[in-house]
């Protein structure tokens, strides 16, 4: 299951404490502690890369990329956010990266509306808190003007640049950059009670 | 460089764009040299690519199959590499890493706990609850747990009335009370009942939908003169 929260030591839960523990034993070359990593976050990150790259073999090698440059001694910083966190956006990052060596794809990647809507619903059990906080980020992302949201959804999940938005919607660059910033940030105060405060009540 | 030091917005916005992997190659590198001597830049990209990853939970379909750890290993360490040695350690060594974590949680917890009075405490009430279910009616008892594992609150629900029994949860400040949340199946999280303590106030109210309707229940601790639309501060949850 996927833990987000500020990595501003206020809030250290258990999760972040044993992704330090296993952090510090993959730096000593422990396999044993990456898969233990691995089990915890790595299908979350293969399935944002697929959902970027629509193409499950892609989304295997940009997966295996990140566990690798983990394993390498990666440059996570504890204190700049958790480690959920700095997977999923390296994960962005070379999905994103591929996906634009693979123009061809693009068309049968989902569209960003598809994107939102097929936010599943997710099964019971122990991803009921995964549930819980997609309801919250879908709850956030319906708070965003639709110009705000299209910008955002098409930079995320369809991996475009700024300029390839701004040709796509015909949106002068520079309204493309304010919107996008406008969106992130209006994303994240919604989002704020959620973020790093689960729980606090009961510390 | 050509940017306008003095106009801060611009390099905001390139931010933004830098976060979600969307500018031009030489926007990126303008916005990497940038990064290297702003503290404040710095600052905000950790916000948003905590906002980003939010994103990514929000796209992360569950029921998409992922790949495990044998089939992602092999590109790490070659396809020839030797297993036998994961899978003897792993139990061994990963199991006494966690616990070992586990320990360090559980004695900070122990500190915190002769500061807070907790109003009830653990196994009795959640006891109490299934005691209360009786025999004659078909009832339900759904643990919440906090996301460190710690069994919070039980909910029971008898004849399609749901009632909150905290187990380990300190009273709401001044000001906050708790809210039982029902979480409908593909459907909006819908306010049940507030309460504040373990005391005979703790809170029923018919379910909004059916139990078989039902995903989850949680326990979100909110600001007592609001009536939030959705959970904020969530203490409990327990899948049905
Ligand atoms: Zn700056």
């Amino acid at each position: 299951m996927l833990t987000l929260h500020n990595g501003d030591g206020r809030h250290v839960r258990a999760e972040a404490q044993e992704d330090a523990v296993l952090l510090r034993e993959v730096a000593r070359g422990s396999e044993p502690a990456l898969e233990a990593i691995y089990n915890r976050y790595g299908p979350a990150c293969y399935r944002l890369a697929r959902r970027i790259l629509a193409d499950a073999h892609l989304a295997e090698d940009v997966t295996q990329q990140v566990f690798l440059a983990l394993w390498k001694g990666s440059g996570y910083d504890p204190r700049r956010g958790a480690l959920s966190t700095w997977l999923l956006g390296i994960t962005h990052h070379k999905a994103v990266d591929m996906v634009r060596h693979e123009e061809r794809r693009r068309a049968e990647r989902l569209g960003p509306a598809q994107a939102e809507i097929a936010a599943a619903i997710p099964g019971p059990d122990d991803v009921a808190w995964e549930s819980l906080r997609a309801m919250q980020a879908r709850a956030a992302l319906r708070e965003l003007s639709g110009d705000h949201r299209e910008v955002l959804l098409l930079a995320y999940y369809g991996g475009f640049t700024q300029t390839e938005i701004a040709e796509m919607t015909g949106l002068p660059l520079g309204t493309v950059k304010s919107r996008t910033l406008h969106a992130m940030r209006r994303l994240r105060e919604t989002l704020a009670p959620s973020l790093g405060a689960e729980g606090d009540e009961t510390r | 460089m050509s940017r306008n030091a003095d106009d801060h917005t611009v390099w905001q916005e390139l931010l933004a764009g830098h976060a979600l992997n969307a500018l031009d190659p030489a926007e990126e590198a303008e916005m990497l040299a940038h990064l290297a001597g702003c503290a404040d830049c710095r600052a905000e990209l950790d916000e948003h690519a905590l906002t980003a990853a939010h994103l990514a939970a929000l796209a992360d379909d569950e029921s998409d199959t992922a790949p495990g750890w044998s089939d992602i290993r092999g590109g790490l360490f070659g396809e020839d590499a030797p297993v036998i040695s994961i899978d003897r350690g792993r139990h061994r060594v990963s199991q006494r890493l966690l616990a070992a974590a586990a320990g360090v949680v559980v004695i900070a917890g122990a500190a915190l706990a002769t500061s807070q009075l907790l109003v009830s405490s653990g196994g009795d009430s959640h006891r109490v609850a299934v005691a209360s279910c009786g025999t004659a009616r078909p009832c339900s008892v759904i643990p919440l747990r906090s996301k460190d594992g710690v069994h919070r609150a039980t909910v029971v629900v008898t004849d399609g009335v749901a009632r909150v029994q905290p187990v380990a949860m300190s009273r709401a400040p001044r000001g906050r009370t708790y809210v039982l949340w029902q979480l409908p199946r593909g459907r909006a999280p819908v306010p049940l009942t507030e309460f504040v303590s373990a005391s005979a106030t703790s809170g029923s109210s018919p379910l909004s939908v059916p139990l078989s309707q039902t995903t989850a229940f949680a326990v979100s601790s909110e600001r007592a003169d609001i009536h939030p639309t959705s959970p904020t501060h969530v203490v409990a949850i327990g899948s049905v």
